[in-house]
């Protein structure tokens, strides 16, 4: 399968440009479940992420829970996606400080405002939620609506076409796990394709991100290494609005949403 | 007598005398419509049924031809600009949505699902060329000698330049999120894209590929889509999308020296052939705008069918 993929790329690269494009080859980490929603969604984000990386001579390879020791050893790992709860992601982040490591299902507010410096959390955490579940209420008399990060009902800002891609590849819906695990990819590969110096790749990430979640916004990291993201409301497994409130002020808004702060 | 009316029709298209029809077409992605504008009075004429979700529009290079990217029926319909009946369709690969058209009659069409750019004849609907480019293509391009055709990626953020008539890649350029669509400047060494979610600009060399400088619009709300160059080759005119607003530029150095308000949503834009009038689609408020270019000002709106995407006119 990959011999087949590499020549494909190979026979792509001839025509491409007339210097020939040295194949690169990275690798991401996946730590977890590898039967779950969040590996499928890495998976649709590799296979995106190779898209891309054919028109510039990078190939993207995920492996499945390396050891610590194994990050070290093995060259080329740039990052690690991680489906591990609270407890084992603290240990998991101390032993691999290096490289930044990409939270796609735990919520935890206060594995937020502990600010491990490479922790990136993608999923939208509890207090996000909340925040936004209250911001949706104010005013309202209904109580039956739901506070979710992903929806696979969500059709705008070319969410339908990324929701399709999912459903087809793996004929279930997206849920927030799923986009949280193609995110994660789609932001290590779009910024290693655009930075020379991979050795920055977090601080890169950390201050210069303007990812394209198909979310209608550019996202960006809070300091505390939450993905800045509006959230979505639904009802009977529908959306039914956005917070913030898709406007001018979307962007500004967005830092309302849970915590911001460290712990001192 | 029929035959010498067709022979006569014949001479009249090749001496290149047709005349303008002086209409407005506008492609309505939610309405399943073109509505067709007389320029001159911008009085509505028709509104003509096409298919689901009609969205790219272009003319015919000797203007008889009005084609249109109807996205959900993955088809082209063909509209005689004369008597204003869709007179056929065409399979047109998967999820048609934006297309440009070369000056020799080809469709280059971006296939949104498929990760792919088409090459049709529109004449027969044959299918000429099939080009792998990255995720969710949209804008498409051609060079004013038409031998570079751009197509954007919006999901792999890319421009892929590609070689007419080899239809290989000459090269891959990465740009801001969400590349929608882009233009060339008059002698077409230089390429421009606009990129909605990171809301800039970007202005890059065609030969090298290198970024030439870049326009952050300061509006955060700025969701730019459309982009066109006067006539003149001088200024761009950028669809602000979610801003409301068109945005003009200078070519040369992308200083914005201009927003102008129009509808909600504006995506797309057409300009008069004297340069004078520009014409924008504001989806939301389901009307276009009409701009006098000079005096940088809204003139008009003209209500249209239901969000407005696709803008072109025969003058």
């Amino acid at each position: 399968m990959s011999k087949t993929l590499n020549s494909i790329v190979l026979l792509l690269g001839c025509c491409i440009t007339s210097t020939v494009l040295a194949q690169e080859e990275i690798l991401i980490g996946y730590i977890g479940d590898t039967n779950s929603e969040a590996r499928r969604g890495v998976e649709l984000g590799l296979q995106e992420a190779n898209i891309q990386g054919k028109f510039l001579g990078l190939s993207f390879r995920i492996l499945d829970n390396p050891t610590p020791l194994q990050i070290r050893v093995l060259g080329n790992f740039k990052a690690v996606v991680s489906k591990k709860d609270a407890t084992e992601l603290r240990i998991f982040a101390t032993e691999s400080s290096e490289i930044p490591i990409f939270n796609v299902s735990e919520r935890s507010e206060a594995l937020r405002q502990e600010c491990h410096d490479n922790l990136l959390h993608i999923i939208t955490s509890e207090a996000m939620l909340d925040d936004a579940i209250r911001q949706w209420s104010r005013g309202r008399v209904d109580s039956s609506s739901e506070a979710i990060g992903w929806h696979h009902s969500l059709r705008k800002y070319a969410a339908s076409q990324l929701n399709s891609r999912y459903q087809q590849r793996f004929s279930e819906p997206m849920s927030e796990h799923a986009w949280a695990g193609w995110a994660s990819i789609k932001i290590i590969s779009d910024t290693l394709a655009r930075s020379a110096n991979s050795d920055r790749l977090l601080s890169t990430i950390k201050n210069n991100l303007k990812f394209d979640g198909q979310k209608g916004v550019s996202m960006s990291f809070r300091e505390n290494g939450q993905l800045r993201q509006p959230v979505l409301i639904t009802q009977n497994d529908e959306v039914i609005g956005e917070i913030p409130p898709p406007g001018p002020n979307t962007i500004n808004q967005l830092d309302s949403l849970g915590t911001t702060d460290c712990y001192k | 007598m029929l035959r010498n009316l067709l022979l006569l029709l014949i001479i009249f298209n090749f001496n290149n005398s047709y005349a303008a029809s002086n209409r407005i077409f506008v492609s309505n992605e939610y309405g399943n419509s073109v509505t067709v504008i007389d320029a001159k009075s911008n009085t509505v004429i028709k509104n003509i049924s096409v298919g689901t979700r009609p969205r790219g529009i272009g003319l015919s290079p000797d203007r008889t031809e009005l084609y249109v990217a109807v996205s959900v029926d993955n088809q082209i319909a063909v509209i005689d600009t004369q008597s204003l009946q869709v007179v056929r369709k065409f399979k047109s690969g998967d999820d048609p949505e934006a297309f440009a058209v070369h000056p020799n009659g080809n469709l280059y069409i971006s296939n949104e699902e498929d990760a792919k750019a088409s090459v049709y004849d529109p004449k027969t609907g044959a299918l000429l060329a099939e080009i792998e480019v990255g995720i969710e293509p949209e804008g498409v391009a051609i060079s004013p000698d038409g031998k570079i055709v751009i197509v954007t990626s919006e999901s792999s953020n890319m421009l892929h330049l590609i070689s007419v008539p080899s239809h290989t890649i000459l090269r891959n350029i990465l740009v801001g999120a969400r590349p929608r669509s882009a233009c060339f400047s008059l002698d077409g060494t230089v390429a421009y894209a606009t990129s909605e979610i990171s809301g800039e600009v970007k202005k890059i060399d065609v030969g090298t590929g290198n970024i030439l400088g870049k326009n952050a619009l300061m509006d955060s709300s700025a969701k730019p889509k459309d982009i066109l160059l006067s006539r003149d080759g001088s200024q761009l005119y950028v669809a602000g999308g979610r801003a409301n607003k068109v945005f003009f530029l200078d070519a040369n150095t992308l200083e914005l020296q201009k927003s102008i308000p129009v509808g909600k949503r504006v995506w797309g834009l057409a300009l008069s052939a004297d340069g004078r009038t520009l014409y924008t689609t504001d989806g939301v408020d389901n009307q276009i705008s009409v701009i006098d270019t000079v005096s940088q000002t809204r003139t008009l709106t003209i209500p249209v069918g239901k969000f407005p995407w696709g803008i072109v006119i025969d003058d």
